[in-house]
């Protein structure tokens, strides 16, 4: 009996459950967009560019940054802008009136409508247009693209060069037809980069001296994800209720990535943006969600409210 | 000088825990079938002879823990044996009709598969059993009996805690995948307690046979 006093002790010291109910519901859902209008594109078929119509349509590609060698040298140095120097973008041309065009493009989940001219000439096309939503990533784009080539070469630049710290980029686009397949899989694990622990493990080396050495453990999905679609087959509770908060988190986004939603969440679109079938075009995807997709997204919201509010706390 | 100060902590863990449990009732008031763990049970919340059960048996497992911290307190058993037993005529009361049978009907649709259905059945199969026992003993007049299948009753009872509280460890320290934290605490949780009040019995009355 004496020793289990003791044992009850050290278990309130280090471990008091603090909070030990969590009676605030806190929303992860990844679905907040902008409300900015632009028009739906009227996509012409062609691929090839001949005529003046068959530009308009998405244009997928990397949005790569564009900066001299010691500019470079310096966002490699910093870990937190590496992951700035490729995008995704879509440039989304959505009307042509005589020469004037209309569009917007879509990079890191900001949907940025633009107008501009449109020049024509023998050889191809020439394009001048300018982004206006009065933010600091505004800038314009000057783009170049041959007839019968299938290829929109182009440049940005910020007109606010300095506050940004990659101010220029360029682009080599290629038309996508955007078409929702359900069959699309996940076969990445996730990892959010920005959450994660530190582990201090300890290994014997040759000459038998015990070293230790730290690794980082992230929010991370497990095999688990790759078992089911929540796009194609409606998931039992059986299933989700076995599932970890980073693999409900993305089986649920995994269903508006497949219908091109632009995630504004920086570790959703990274996720997402490794996969060739992933095309963020839509800044609102509710309308187009099949009912199977709803009712996954119903079931799988209850179970990561769920999970949020008593995985680690003492309580059910 | 370990005893003295054990006996307070016990106390004092006793109070905090059933505290919790208290909060996690409070959840369900005002009457409410989509919130807390009901969320993830919304299959079965729409039948009618569940949600009886359900609320039955949160609405009711509380007093539990004021009733069942009076009767084993020595004080109360020598000077208040009156006291003694009007609480533990409310407490047999309350866990064999209401909380008992609710929590055997709630086993059947336990989250967690066969394995943890078997494990709640018999919780809640032993939990009324031992308690039923303790009761007929004491009638019979059988007083070493009657404290023994107390100690084991009362034992089932705490497993609302310490289910709770396995799992939350098992989370805090291997962050297992969330049914599989449930499962081991479904099991842990009451065989556990079983185990040290079986322990608490045998070095409790083998004291008072030497």
């Amino acid at each position: 009996m004496k020793f289990l006093y003791p044992l009850i002790c050290i278990l309130f010291l280090t471990i008091s459950c603090k909070e030990a109910i969590k009676n605030e519901r806190k929303f992860v859902a990844e679905q907040t967009f902008e409300e900015i209008q632009f028009v739906e594109p009227k996509v012409s078929n062609s691929l090839v560019v001949n005529s003046k119509e068959d530009l308009l349509g998405y244009w997928v590609g990397d949005f790569n940054a564009n900066l001299s060698d010691e500019e470079m040298d310096t966002i490699y140095g910093n870990e937190k802008y590496s992951n700035l120097i490729t995008r995704k973008i879509t440039f989304s041309i959505d009307e042509i009136k005589g020469d004037s065009i209309i569009g917007h493009s879509i990079s890191a989940g900001n949907i940025s409508p633009f107008k501009g001219v449109l020049f024509e000439n023998t050889s191809g096309f020439t394009m001048q247009v300018d982004e206006f939503k009065k933010a600091k990533t505004d800038g314009n784009f000057s783009i170049q693209i041959k007839k019968t080539d299938s290829v929109m070469k182009g440049n940005w630049e910020a007109y606010k060069q300095s506050e940004l710290i990659i101010y220029k980029r360029n682009f080599d686009l290629k038309k996508k037809l955007f078409v929702y397949d359900k069959a699309q899989n996940l076969d990445m694990t996730f990892f959010d980069t920005d959450k994660s622990k530190e582990h201090v493990y300890a290994t014997d080396t040759i000459d038998g001296k015990i070293e230790e050495y730290i690794d980082s453990e992230y929010y991370a999905t497990t095999e688990k994800l790759f078992e089911k679609n929540a796009s194609k087959e409606e998931l039992t509770s059986d299933f989700v209720s076995n599932l970890s908060k980073a693999d409900i988190f993305i089986l649920r986004n995994s269903i508006f990535a497949r219908h091109g939603f632009a995630f504004r969440d920086k570790q959703l679109r990274m996720y997402f943006e490794q996969f060739d079938w992933y095309m963020p075009v839509f800044g609102d995807v509710k309308d187009e969600l099949t009912e199977i997709e709803k009712k996954n997204i119903d079931s799988l919201l209850r179970y990561e409210k769920n999970a949020e509010e008593y995985y680690d706390t003492f309580g059910r | 000088m370990w005893i003295q100060y054990s006996k307070y902590l016990l106390w004092i863990g006793y109070i905090y825990f059933s505290y919790l449990l208290l909060l996690i009732t409070l959840q369900y008031i005002p009457y409410d079938t989509d919130v807390a763990f009901l969320r993830i049970k919304q299959e079965v919340i729409v039948l009618n002879h569940y949600k009886i059960v359900f609320f039955t048996h949160v609405y009711t497992s509380i007093f539990l823990m004021i009733f069942g911290a009076f009767q084993f307190s020595n004080n109360i058993q020598k000077k208040h044996i009156k006291l003694h037993r009007i609480s533990g005529r409310l407490y047999v009361g309350i866990l064999l009709l209401l909380s008992g049978p609710s929590g055997l009907v709630m086993s059947y649709y336990a989250n967690g598969g066969l394995l943890a259905q078997v494990s709640f059945l018999l919780l809640s199969t032993f939990w009324m059993l031992f308690t039923f026992l303790s009761l007929y003993f004491i009638l019979k007049k059988q007083v070493i009996k009657h404290q023994k299948f107390a100690i084991r009753g009362f034992a089932l009872t705490l497993s609302a805690i310490s289910l709770r509280l396995f799992k939350y460890l098992l989370v805090f320290f291997f962050e297992p995948l969330p049914m599989d934290a449930y499962r081991i605490a479904a099991w842990s949780g009451w065989t556990f307690n079983l185990l040290v009040a079986e322990i608490i019995i045998y070095y409790k009355f083998s004291r008072i046979s030497k």
